[in-house]
This record gives structure tokens, sequence and C-alpha cells, in this order.
């Protein structure tokens, strides 16, 4: 219903597959990233904007209802300036609150995760304040959301840092009254390869049996009950044989550059009323 | 997954009777929740601002939740969740046994301002998060 006409799409060269299996063409497909930067596109669009991909949970993609709610999401990325982050990334959020005297709430804090997709999207900050651990989710698209800052622009080892739940209270704790610390343009993103230690057991969830890389050595810390029960195999380690898995779960190459050339195609229609010069579509790692 | 029977709870204000069970370790737990609920053995669970009925050192008090520890899948946006549950003892007249709270608090409470009685738990609150 939604194809975009036959001169908007960028001509690019094709992937025969959406996996990473065959290593030779894996190859050919990193070669050709940088045509598509020359068209404006981004190519690590997935991770920059998780809220713009496809659900993992193929039947319940339905075009007509990503296409309702994108053109919703544009329009409020048009009103506010919604900035790259990541999970590990330093996260400012200015909320109105109207139990407060001032009408307005900030919380700073580590972004532990981000899910679900489209209008729904959802990400939760963690800091700990006076030793008690304060984790609050934001929806991304709440119009009581008055403003986002990234204070620190870095990921870490995982894409999930729920485990910072256990983790000493030193790993979680931020200062509310941080300067933001800029991120040099066209560089890639940092990546924070700091290990956290963990409480001691229990924990509210078993760490030490998921391929968490952010963790510092959790066998040894588990209790020796949980050590005789269960040796030490991952719940997911039959996952590297599932030749497809990132087909059915990741978007497809396809989708992200439709995506993309409709975001590009929403912004030069604004840019040219003349009323904002506000862009949706850029990335921090490839300025241009 | 809320606050229900036998939840441990942490007692955040600066009553002796708190602090009694912080230092010996013996952690208050709710005991009833004062909320209607539609069949006895399906009550509902505490939230932020609820009031409970905790045993504490022997001893049955009454007590509101200024703090809630939720399930991920049960949270709201802009609703801070702490990793402890939280609450302020109160006396048989209901006001606050304590004088002080040592614990940052969520702003959501002050919707109860309303309230008489959770107006005096919310008076004795230093830092809102």
């Amino acid at each position: 219903m939604f194809r975009p006409a036959a001169r908007e799409v960028v001509k690019l060269p094709t992937r025969y597959f959406s996996c990473k299996s065959e290593p030779t063409r894996a190859v050919t497909a990193t070669k050709k990233a940088s045509r598509e930067e020359i068209a404006g596109l981004i190519p690590a669009f997935p991770e920059i904007y998780p809220d713009f991909l496809q659900s993992p949970v193929w039947n319940r993609r339905n075009a007509l209802k990503e296409e309702l709610e994108r053109q919703d999401m544009l329009e409020r990325r048009m009103n506010i300036d919604i900035p790259e982050f990541y999970v590990g990334s330093i996260v400012a959020v200015t909320s109105s609150d109207k139990n407060l005297g001032s009408k307005e709430h900030r919380f700073v804090g580590i972004c532990i995760r981000r899910e679900k997709e489209g209008l729904l999207h959802q990400f939760t900050l963690r800091n700990t304040i006076e030793n008690i651990g304060v984790e609050v989710l934001y929806d991304l698209y709440n119009p009581t959301i008055k403003k986002i800052e990234t204070l620190k622009l870095e990921k870490r080892l995982d894409s999930d840092l729920s485990y910072l739940v256990d983790a000493l209270p030193e790993y979680s704790t931020f200062d509310f009254h941080m300067e933001p610390q800029a991120h040099p343009a066209g560089t890639p993103i940092p990546v924070n390869e700091c290990k956290v230690k963990l409480k001691n057991p229990p924990w509210t969830r078993r760490w030490e049996i998921s391929s968490y890389r952010g963790i510092d050595d959790t066998w040894t810390q588990a209790t020796p009950w949980y050590k005789r029960k269960l040796h030490k195999t991952l719940v997911n380690d039959y996952e590297k044989y599932d030749l497809i898995a990132n087909y059915r779960t990741s978007s497809t190459k396809e989708q992200e550059v439709f995506v993309q050339t409709q975001m590009q195609k929403f912004e030069k229609e604004r840019h040219a009323a003349g009323l904002t010069r506000r862009r949706i579509l850029k990335s921090a790692a490839s300025y241009k | 997954m809320g606050i229900h029977r036998r939840t441990r709870l942490n007692v955040v204000d600066n009553s002796a009777l708190g602090k009694e069970a912080d230092t010996t370790g013996k952690l208050p737990y709710c005991i009833h929740v004062y909320k209607q609920g539609r069949r006895a053995k399906h009550m509902p669970h505490a939230e932020l601002g609820d009031k409970i009925l905790v045993a504490i050192r022997g001893q049955m008090r009454k007590a509101y939740v200024v703090g809630a520890n939720t399930h991920v899948h049960y949270r709201k946006h802009g609703v801070p969740v702490t990793d402890q549950n939280m609450i302020v003892l109160l006396d048989e007249e209901g006001n606050p046994l304590g004088n002080r709270i040592t614990a940052p608090i969520p702003t959501k409470l002050m919707a109860n301002r309303a309230n008489v009685q959770f107006s005096k738990v919310l008076a004795l609150a230093n830092k809102y998060i």
C-alpha cells in the first residue's frame, strides 16, 4: 500500500539475504556501505532509531499501523529534539509534573533498556539517589516530556543493562548536575568496556546463565546450590546454530531504506515550507 | 510483583521502631492492604500511596507505601520505581511515627495531598525524585 514511487527508491546494490551467514556476501555488504552514506542514509539506523523498526514478531507486523504511527512519530520529532542515545548512554529527561511547584521535573540516569517499536517505544533510566536505586521508565513519544538530553554518548558491551539492579551501587551512580560531554561529529560512538561487579546473590535474575559480556565473573559468585543444580551452560547457547535467526527477528535492509527515504522526504517538505530547520535523520558517527 | 501479604518492606522514617527493625535485620512485612477487593482471596496489591498493615517487632502498625518496586511489565511513564519497598509507619491516631523521611520519595505521591493523613507524611519529606 505504501510503496514509494519508483524515482524515490534509492538504488542500492541487491542484497541476496538479510542474514550474514555467508562470509563472502557479508564482506560485499560492508564495502557498499559507503554508497549508502552518499545517499544520506545511516548505516547504523536500527541502533539509532529502534523506534522506527518493525516488530521482531512477524505476525505482529502491520504496514498500515506502522505507517500511521510513523507519521505521528515524525510530527512529534518536529516539535521536540530527540537526540541519539544508546543503552549505556547517560541521558537527562525533563518532563512536566503537575504535582511539583516548578511544574517541571528532571531526571538523570544511565539508559538501561530500550524496548518496543513505534509510538510505544520506551526507555528506562537508572540512577542511585541517596543509596537507593531508582529506575524511571519513559515513553519516548509521551507529550509530557519537555526535553531529552544526552549527557554522555556511549555504548556498553550489552544491549540490555538490566543487571545493574544487582550490581554494586557505584556502577549506577551519576551526578544530577553532570556537564554534558560533546561528542566530536563524525567519530565512531565509543564503547565503554567497563565490567560491573555484582553484589552477592540472591539476585533478581540468574545473570550467570545468560551471556552478558558486561558482568565481571558471575560464576564464582553464584551460590553452591545453583552450581550443583546447573552446570555452566548458557541459556541461549544453541542460538549460534540458528542460521536464520537474524533474518527472522531483525529488520530487513529494504524496510530500513524505505523508512529513511520517507524521513528524508518529510524533512525536506517541512524545510521547504520554512516552518522549521530541525533535522530528524542524523547520526553522530556519520556527520554530513 | 506489588506489595501484598508477606512482602518485606523497609522503613524509611526516623522512628525508633523502624530503626530497631532495621538494626536487628528483622524487616517488617505486610499483613493486610487497605483497599477494596472483589474477592477475599484476590486482594489488590498495594501501590504508591496505599495504606497497609505491617507486622513489625511483634506489633501491628499501619503504614503508608512511599516507594514501590514495581515489576517491569507494570511500570508507568515517569513514575520512579525504587529497588526496595519503602514505608512510613503510622501511630494509632494515623499520624506519622517519625518526624523525618530519610529517603527521596516519588513526586507522584503529592497527588494525594488532599488526604489529611497523607499530607502529614508528605510534610516530613525533604527530597523528591
